[in-house]
């Protein structure tokens, strides 16, 4: 029987009931639209076809052989673990390193410099002449061949045991680790130590550590990053 | 098989993987349309379900596992944010792996393998968001439900989909009516 005139249902309606859909099969006025119309019918037809095929679609072979597993990572990762546990730890390592480094220096360089000058100052008055006088060329014949080379003077102002004893004569006995003094040409006077332990120390101390310790972790997370391959 | 596979045996995970892999593969080839892409999502979906096996309760495996390979293929379709597809796929993009049930009639092989291969040239043509609710739906027969998680869309959304993509497909395949015509004389 063919319906002319009866108002044919959405075809979304019509796939709907192809596919099983509940409320589509559930819904009498389109069941008996679909008993009678030769339109509507044959477009449920096919699409119960088409889904039939669909549903028997085969397999498809992959392109390329598939890794079916993840590779093994369970039994490395004890060994893994250390290392790798390791290798994160260098980096806050190196920071600490370059946080170590900083400190000492300033706190060297500001140790030097409150030190230096005061006494300086003080053992500049005790061994005679102004600064203005040697400024002038005055200094005594005795001072002026004890004059340290710069670089020689700063090695030792960290505590070498090999600083030159300049201005010696000038010290008095009984002031043994009393540091010496030594003035270039320019006329700067730079603190020379006797070998004892001095203010600059312990940032020296923090100085090498924070250097080593920047130098061993960096040494550490190159060697003990992953390699491709 | 998978209850060893549960408990840590990569050997019976692997048989497990073996077996199926067609299927998963096959999936996420008719989602994404790319051989390399549907590779890369079905291995995606081996590493998730081997992550997860642990917490696999039962039911079909098969759908299990599909339903990780459909979630890494639409993840995969997500991130590349792909158009739909309109070329014809190359033959040898993917090979059907045909059923041998008539492997005594050659001719109706013949004519079914002819219909499976326009069939997957029709999904192609589809809208990329019908072409992935009617493949998971009819294809792997996924349920709406389903079919709406994996997509992370509305279920009234889903629906409206696949019976479009029903409906596009039909014409598409208009040319190659003759085709179900003969299937369903070989059914009955």
């Amino acid at each position: 029987m063919t319906m002319h005139n009866a108002p044919h249902p959405d075809d979304e309606r019509l796939a709907a009931y192809a596919g099983g859909d509940s409320d589509a099969l559930a819904d009498a006025s389109l069941v008996a639209h679909l008993s009678a119309c030769d339109r509507c019918r044959p477009i449920v037809d096919e699409l119960s076809l088409l889904r039939a095929a669909l549903a028997e679609l085969p397999d498809v072979a992959p392109s390329r052989p598939l890794r079916l597993i993840p590779p093994v990572s369970e039994p490395a990762t004890p060994a893994a673990g250390p290392l790798a546990w390791l290798r994160r730890l260098t980096a806050p390592a190196m920071a600490a390193g370059v946080g170590l480094v900083l400190i000492g220096a300033v706190g060297f360089g500001a140790s030097a410099a409150g030190d230096l000058l005061p006494k300086a100052a003080s053992l500049g008055a005790a061994s005679g002449p102004s600064t203005s006088d040697r400024d002038a060329g005055a200094v005594p014949e005795a001072a002026s061949p004890s004059l340290a080379p710069a670089d020689t003077t700063g090695s030792a102002a960290f505590g070498s045991s090999s600083a030159p004893r300049s201005l010696s004569s000038t010290q008095p006995a009984s002031a043994a680790p009393a540091p010496a003094v030594s003035t270039d040409d320019a006329g700067r006077t730079e603190l020379v130590t006797d070998g004892g332990s001095s203010p600059q120390q312990p940032w020296l101390t923090l100085l090498i550590v924070g250097v080593a310790l920047f130098g061993v972790s960096t040494a550490l997370r190159f060697s003990l990053s992953p390699r491709a391959g | 098989m998978i209850a060893r596979a549960a408990a840590g045996d990569r050997g019976a995970f692997t048989q497990l993987i073996e077996h199926y892999q067609s299927a998963c593969y096959g999936l996420a080839w008719r989602l994404l349309g790319d051989p390399d892409q549907a590779a890369d999502a079905a291995q995606d979906a081996f590493v998730h379900a081997y992550d997860a096996i642990t917490k696999y309760r039962g039911g079909l495996f098969r759908s299990w596992l599909l339903r990780i390979t459909a979630n890494a293929s639409y993840d995969i379709l997500r991130r590349a944010q792909r158009k739909p597809t309109t070329t014809l796929p190359d033959a040898e993009e993917g090979e059907a792996e045909l059923p041998d049930r008539s492997a005594a009639d050659p001719e109706a092989e013949a004519g079914r393998s002819e219909l499976y291969r326009y069939l997957d040239v029709a999904l192609r043509q589809l809208p990329e968001d019908q072409r992935t609710a009617v493949v998971l739906c009819d294809v792997y027969g996924m349920d709406y439900g389903e079919v709406a998680d994996a997509t992370e869309s509305a279920l009234g959304t889903v629906k409206s989909r696949i019976h479009r993509g029903r409906l596009r497909l039909r014409e598409l395949m208009a040319e190659h009516r003759e085709l179900f015509l003969n299937e369903r004389r070989l059914d009955r």
